[in-house]
């Protein structure tokens, strides 16, 4: 039973009732950043109901994970925020190291920042050009396109892949930096600022795009909170927590980086909020760069093909990583095998997700597809 | 030291230090000495010194050998407000403190204590687990205020796993016990909505279940005039 | 300058032909075969320019972001509208099935039909006009008042939710936004005295009219890119929100005729700027023959050679150059802005622009009192 809509329509002039509009955007819609279905009602521009049905991504991830070996599922949660692949399987491996013994070396815990900020960039950037599409802006789509373009070129030489790189592994990761690649990134990084700056003065002081955004979509800091909204769509509205710099795990605390919040809640925090963290990220990627120190990537009681046959203790944990949509957290229950017994991945995406009705009922379907796109969902993480 | 109000962001647990390496390579007494003052006794500290000095270049995430059952504060809190309705688990990851309600009717009442005294407000995950004789729910909470986790674990019956729902508490429940409901199995009563939100609404079978029969196909048609999903034993004929 | 009189030359040229024969070849036929030349020429010079400005706007796109865009095909990609004109034709033609034909396969031609026709009384150069009627620019703002006709058509033809919310934001649009333009236009009537486009033209010599009128540019300006559906109000076509808006439904050529018309616009919307604000086919040198500007004059008669005083001087060159500038300015608004919103948008048209040229006409009212008597 749907829940009551918040208006019933009025009476037209001939006495008659008029009915709400239902229409249905997507799954197939340029807009909806994937195969989402939202269930509209309308009165006439006025949005009245938002009802997303899920599932058209549904691959049974959670499923998967009970039949393959523990590593043999690091691939497939790389599939699932597929804008930022690098840092779900970091999230992942760090989840299983929990019941593991190994080490992580330091230059690997370096690699492993680098690889996951560097998809964070990408995955910002991404961000950045479609919000200006859903606009209608399509000049800054291709810029940022080209910006990631340079990402994914760092991605594949440090990895062999530009995408899905499958790079961390149990105990470390999988390829050293090739020569010259750390100057290089860090002469990228001595860029991008500039980059971001274009962006910026072509989207935060534009008199439209301020109409457009102010006050639009807008959380206010308890909801976002009983909504368990994490990420950069949290410290919009205001909840200055970040999981790299309050529980930091992996090297994050040797880092000095700002924590972008803003205050209001709204789809212009929301690109306030991420174009700073592109130039906070670049300073993290910067520091990682200078900071790393030489030794092994890998802990070498797990080398190899002995990677495969890694058998966490039996116990249950709950590891949470800082991935660029907010909280990704992997729920791994383990019976001592080399299977798992279940695993449980919260999206943040899929939690995001949730209070769209509240942020959208009552606003405009313009309103409606700025405010889904500043969300920064990605399907593949709502779904799993 | 609330993030939800506009403070200095400092923790106080003492394993998270928050200065660049330089200062802490010298630190060595500080994570000690900041624990002291700390309001968690015992745990953090321990962590600190069992886990190694803050000079290594180890990376916070070190695992400790799992250990016995913590207590912290809030646990102290739980056992005295509702005495002889936890059972106390031996917590495989060190950081984060596990009860076992036996109760499960306290579900609600524990949990409206947890969010309003102490401090709880982000529930952070619903999960269902198939231990195959039961089955079991756990809720993740965590607390923004004193940057501590909880762990919640509500046995239930394999065939009739109902469980009240949170939804009053955290709007976040509506969706993972949808979820929940959805490839486990859980009812969860009092949920507003309680309908499949991954898969389509007429599927049959719990998939996440270890009794479900993965390999017998269902298969999904769009209803051409509705667009509503239906879904069948068998494939059809006609239109896909 | 007298206009270029085709029936007579027509005439002469049939009698000649007819005289052959020993025969009088009547005016009539002249006159028809005026006018039916005379339409296929503006058919095929709108058309094919609203196929060669959607090679030049991704041209443009591609300049802005750091690509190349289409240069393959012919000399610099010129023939690109020809292999995409010929990709639309031989696609198959769709129509849905619960459309309702008639009007369906009508819109596109709703469309197009009072575009072409509003093209007629524009000045193309001091002797070139298709149609020099007296009520020339009142013809073509009413004739251009008939668009939301097409786009509400296609609209409700489709059958299709998201069609009929692109029809109904055109509508609103258009209508809203008729009001400011039409009074931005009679100020510059005021200024003139007649709503003969040629007369318009030429009443600019002393000043073009968007200096007096700098307000009645900018709200015409934005009032005709708000009612030909051009970012930064392409609402009822917003890709993002409706699809395609009105023109959901369709494809193939049908889906080409309403593309070729949007870019067409632009090039109507240039023509109509520079005509009313840009001085038309005036030059800014004058036309080398000695003429007064803002009443400083007269300026010596320049000796130069006819060619070079024919593109120099008052022309067709001077009336091609300002319009391709105004649609560059249109196409570069375009890759910079994003969309406003609708009912922003509509707030805009009623609680700004409207008052704004209301003030614009006593402006003109004004201007024409005291410094042209």
């Amino acid at each position: 039973m749907a829940p009551a809509l918040s208006a019933t329509p009025a009476k037209n002039g001939a006495g008659k009732e008029q009915q709400f509009l239902e229409i249905n955007m997507g799954p197939q819609h340029p807009s909806t950043h994937g195969v989402l279905r939202l269930k509209l009602t309308l009165n006439g521009e006025i949005v009245e109901d938002v009802e997303p049905i899920l599932g058209y991504l549904h691959r049974s991830k959670e499923k998967l994970a009970e039949f393959a070996v523990y590593l043999k599922f690091a691939p497939i949660t790389d599939r699932m925020d597929y804008n930022a692949p690098g840092l779900n399987e970091w999230g992942y491996i760090l989840a299983v190291e929990q019941l593991l013994d190994y080490q992580v070396p330091e230059r690997a815990e370096y690699l492993r920042v680098l690889h996951g900020e560097l998809n964070r960039i990408g995955n910002h950037l991404l961000w950045v050009g479609t919000m200006g599409l859903d606009l209608g802006a399509i000049s800054p789509f291709w810029w940022c396109w080209r910006e990631r373009e340079r990402v994914l070129e760092f991605l594949e030489q440090l990895a062999g892949v530009r995408m899905h790189t499958n790079y961390v592994r149990f105990g470390g990761v999988k390829f050293d930096a090739p020569p010259g690649w750390l100057k290089r990134v860090q002469d990228y990084m001595a860029e991008l600022p500039l980059k971001i700056q274009e962006l910026e003065d072509l989207l935060v002081q534009n008199d439209i795009v301020r109409a457009r955004m102010i006050g639009v979509g807008v959380l206010p800091k308890d909801r976002a909170v009983s909504y368990g909204v994490t990420g950069p769509m949290a410290r919009a509205s205001g909840i200055g927590f970040d999981l790299r710099r309050y529980q930091p795990y992996s090297v994050y605390d040797q880092f000095d980086f700002d924590i972008p919040i803003a205050d209001t809640g709204d789809v212009y925090a929301r690109l306030l909020v991420r174009l700073q963290e592109l130039r906070e990220t670049a300073r993290i990627v910067d520091q990682a760069c200078k900071r790393i120190p030489e030794g092994p990537i890998v802990d070498a009681r797990v080398e190899g093909s002995k990677q495969l046959r890694v058998k966490p203790r039996k116990g249950e944990t709950y590891t949470r990583i800082e991935s660029a949509k907010g909280e990704l957290g992997y729920y791994v229950v383990s019976d001592g095998t080399m299977k798992p017994y279940r695993v449980r991945i919260r999206g943040p995406s899929f939690v995001n997700l949730a209070p769209l009705r509240e942020m959208c009922v009552g606003s405009k379907i313009p309103d409606l597809i700025a405010t889904l796109g500043s969300i920064d969902i990605v399907l593949g993480d709502v779904d799993r | 030291m609330n993030w939800l109000a506009d403070e200095t962001r400092k923790p106080t647990d003492g394993t998270t230090p928050t200065k660049p390496p330089a200062a802490k390579t010298e630190g060595k007494p500080e994570p000690a000495k900041q624990a002291a003052p700390a309001a968690e006794p015992g745990k953090p500290a321990a962590a600190a010194a069992s886990a190694g000095s803050p000079a290594a270049p180890k990376p916070a995430a070190v695992p400790a050998p799992p250990r016995p059952k913590t207590m912290t504060d809030d646990v102290k809190a739980l056992l005295e407000k509702f005495p002889g309705a936890f059972t106390q688990l031996e917590d495989t990851d060190p950081k984060i403190p596990t009860l076992q309600l036996t109760d499960k009717l306290l579900l609600v009442p524990v949990m409206e204590f947890l969010q309003a005294e102490r401090k709880f407000e982000h529930l952070a995950l619903i999960t269902g687990i198939d231990w195959k004789t039961h089955l079991e729910a756990v809720y993740n909470l965590w607390s923004y205020a004193k940057n501590v986790p909880l762990e919640i674990k509500v046995r239930l019956e394999s065939k009739d796993a109902k469980i009240a729902s949170l939804t009053g508490l955290w709007a976040t429940a509506d969706w993972h016990e949808r979820e929940n409901y959805d490839l486990m199995g859980i009812t969860f009563e009092g949920h507003p909505n309680l309908k499949r939100i991954l898969l389509p609404d007429e599927w049959r079978g719990h998939p996440l279940r270890k009794d479900y029969e993965w390999k017998k196909e269902q298969y999904v048609a769009l209803d051409a005039k509705t667009g509503e999903d239906h879904v069948y034993a068998e494939p059809r004929e006609g239109a896909w | 300058m007298a206009l270029f009189d085709a029936v007579a030359v027509t005439d002469s040229v049939l009698d000649a032909v007819a005289g052959v024969a020993g025969l009088d070849s009547p005016r009539w036929l002249a006159q028809l075969l005026v006018w039916l030349i005379g339409s296929v020429l503006i058919f095929s010079i709108v058309l094919t320019t609203g196929g060669l400005f959607t090679l030049v706007f991704r041209r443009m796109f591609a300049f802005i972001t750091q690509r190349i865009g289409p240069n393959r095909v012919g000399p610099f990609g010129l023939f690109q509208l020809v292999a995409d004109g010929l990709k639309l034709i031989s696609k198959e033609d769709i129509i849905p099935a619960r459309v309702d034909r008639k009007l369906f396969r009508l819109a596109p031609y709703l469309a197009i039909a009072p575009f072409v026709m509003a093209f007629a009384p524009i000045p193309w150069s001091g002797d070139l006009i298709f149609s020099n009627i007296g009520a020339g620019i009142l013809f073509v703002v009413g004739i251009s008042a008939l668009s939301p006709l097409a786009e509400i058509t296609a609209g409700w033809a489709s059958n299709n939710k998201y069609a009929i919310y692109g029809g109904v934001r055109a509508a609103a649009l258009d209508f809203s936004y008729e009001i400011p333009m039409v009074l931005a236009v009679v100020g510059v009537i005021l200024l003139t005295g007649s709503p003969n486009t040629n007369e318009i033209v030429m009443a600019q010599r002393q000043v073009w009219f968007f200096v007096p009128q700098i307000l009645g540019l900018f709200i015409f300006f934005a009032a005709a890119l708000a009612k030909a559906g051009l970012v930064p109000t392409d609402l009822p076509e917003a890709e993002s929100e409706l699809v395609a808006g009105y023109s959901t439904e369709y494809s193939g050529m049908r889906f080409g005729l309403f593309y070729v018309v949007l870019f067409a616009n632009i090039l109507f919307i240039g023509a109509l700027v520079s005509t009313l604000f840009l001085g038309g086919w005036l030059s800014p040198l004058g036309d080398l023959h000695g003429t007064t500007i803002l009443g400083f004059g007269p300026l010596p008669a320049v000796p130069v050679p006819d060619p070079i005083a024919w593109i120099l001087g008052d022309g067709l060159v001077w009336f091609l150059l300002k319009t391709v500038f105004v649609c560059f300015v249109i196409f570069w608004l375009w890759l910079t802005l994003p969309r406003v919103r609708v009912d922003q948008y509509l707030n805009v048209a009623w609680k700004v622009m409207f008052p704004l040229a209301l003030l614009n006409l006593v402006i003109a009212a004004f201007v024409r009192w005291f410094f042209l008597g």
